[in-house]
């Protein structure tokens, strides 16, 4: 078995932004259930000596989560390299000082456009100049400054100006995520689905930039993966190289993993990491190839796609074991083509709420 | 690879011991490089103050290595992470 090597740390839900997108499940954690500090530096010391070495701190918003400069403390004591995920709102030029006198390494904060009409739309609230603000004060900190961004319907046509805002802002990474379709973002799908249209010219628009830019910034490029024949070889494999502890302290080998009915997950309030890593039923499930169903089981691109993913074969066809509807050799594929012909509902998408407050 | 330019790592990445294996490995944003023996005592020469030459003239001195081998080490390993944007850009 494996060691992991990342781990995402959900410190709670609470968020001012209500994307329409948002990777939270649809079940939000309520501010009384979040894991106290004390807790998590716990899970923290448990995953370094697990071998985790790369900690994401995320939420919803982690500015939120009151320790979190304690928990940045905790994990660079504990070796391990420490990446702030958030919405920026909050990220005044004093905290981000404060976050780097803690020992953050680095800060990804999210866009939702290239302009604030757009973004501020999409984020459900008015916070698009405050990003601005904030990821001049992470690169006046000292800190390296990665940009994330979801493209859907509504923001994929804007790439060209999304690429340009990140290089005038001076990031050195700049994640382009194609929506996945959990959660949130499938109560959404037909107000957020692109068309084969704009993907194919988002590919050529990533590309062209790409070949401009260089390693000065970095473009990353998450396909769209209805649009795809293959499916992403999701996590590279069930339990293999990271996991993810939500705000309740149930520990998930994915963030989507609450798709799956039928597991139950192992709370960081019962067992110790190592345990639920190398023991726990939930992270066996899917390790190896014995579960898998035929066409996977007896294809050769299991060892590259692992069959890939649980969680959105659990979402589309309410059996976790089926083999990931995207793939073109999938029974369920019929599912996502008639995802792919149904109408489209642009910008006509319910928010999450700014939640457990 | 230009020879006079004086590398070191950029300064969003970090070099460490692995706590589980006990081997070098570089940190990122975007995730872990394990590093052999031999390109970690490559990185710990590049300090952003010494040019290429004193680094392969110091590699010399310490490994019993013809200098044809150490030169293209140190080049290949250098325009790796130079195009992953692990190396500080401007020296």
């Amino acid at each position: 078995m494996s060691r992991p090597y990342g781990l995402l740390a959900e410190l709670t839900h609470r968020c001012p932004l209500r994307c329409p997108y948002c990777s939270n499940p649809l079940e939000l954690a309520a501010r009384r259930e979040e894991l106290p500090p004390a807790e998590w530096q716990r899970v923290l010391a448990e995953a370094a000596a697990l071998g985790v070495v790369q900690v994401g701190f995320s939420g919803g918003e982690p500015l939120l989560y009151e320790g979190l400069e304690l928990l940045i403390e905790t994990a660079r004591r504990e070796g391990m390299y420490s990446n702030l995920i958030t919405s920026a709102v909050g990220l005044t030029p004093a905290r981000a000082a404060r976050l780097r006198a803690a020992g953050l390494d680095a800060v990804q904060i999210s866009l939702q456009a290239d302009e604030a009409e757009v973004g501020d739309a999409v984020a459900g609230a008015r916070v698009h100049a405050a990003k601005l603000a904030a990821a001049a004060a992470v690169r006046d900190a000292g800190l390296p400054l990665g940009l994330n961004v979801v493209l859907h319907a509504g923001t994929i046509d804007r790439l060209d100006g999304i690429i340009r805002l990140a290089e005038s802002l001076g990031a050195i990474r700049l994640e382009l995520a194609n929506v996945q379709f959990y959660g949130w973002a499938h109560a959404n799908r037909a107000a957020l689905l692109p068309t084969r249209e704009q993907v194919d010219r988002a590919a050529e628009v990533v590309a062209a930039h790409a070949e401009r830019l260089g390693p000065r910034l970095a473009l990353i490029y998450v396909l769209p993966d209805y649009h795809e024949r293959r499916p992403k070889p999701c996590l590279h494999g069930w339990g293999s190289r990271a996991l993810t502890v939500n705000p309740r302290g149930d520990v998930l080998p994915c963030q989507a993993a609450n798709a799956i009915p039928d597991l139950e997950f192992p709370n960081v309030r019962d067992h110790d990491l190592a345990w639920i890593w190398r023991e726990s039923a939930a992270f066996n499930r899917f390790r190896g190839f014995e579960w898998m169903p035929e066409p996977c089981r007896s294809c050769p691109e299991r060892e590259r796609d692992f069959g890939g993913c649980r969680c959105q074969a659990a979402l589309l066809t309410g059996d976790a074991t089926r083999t990931d509807p995207v793939c073109e050799f999938a029974p369920d594929r019929g599912l996502i083509d008639a995802v792919l012909a149904a109408p489209a509902a642009p910008g006509d998408w319910r928010y999450r709420p700014a939640a457990g407050a | 690879m230009p020879s006079t330019m004086r590398p070191e790592l950029a300064p969003h990445v970090r070099r460490q011991i692995d706590r589980v294996s006990g081997r070098p490995m570089l940190l990122h944003p975007e995730g872990a490089v394990e590093l052999s023996e031999s390109a970690d005592a490559i990185l710990a020469l590049c300090d952003g103050a010494r040019g290429v030459e004193e680094i392969i003239a110091a590699l010399a001195a310490e490994f019993d290595a013809p200098e044809a081998t150490l030169r293209a080490d140190v080049e290949s390993l250098l325009a790796a992470l130079a195009g992953r944007g692990l190396l500080k850009s401007s020296s």
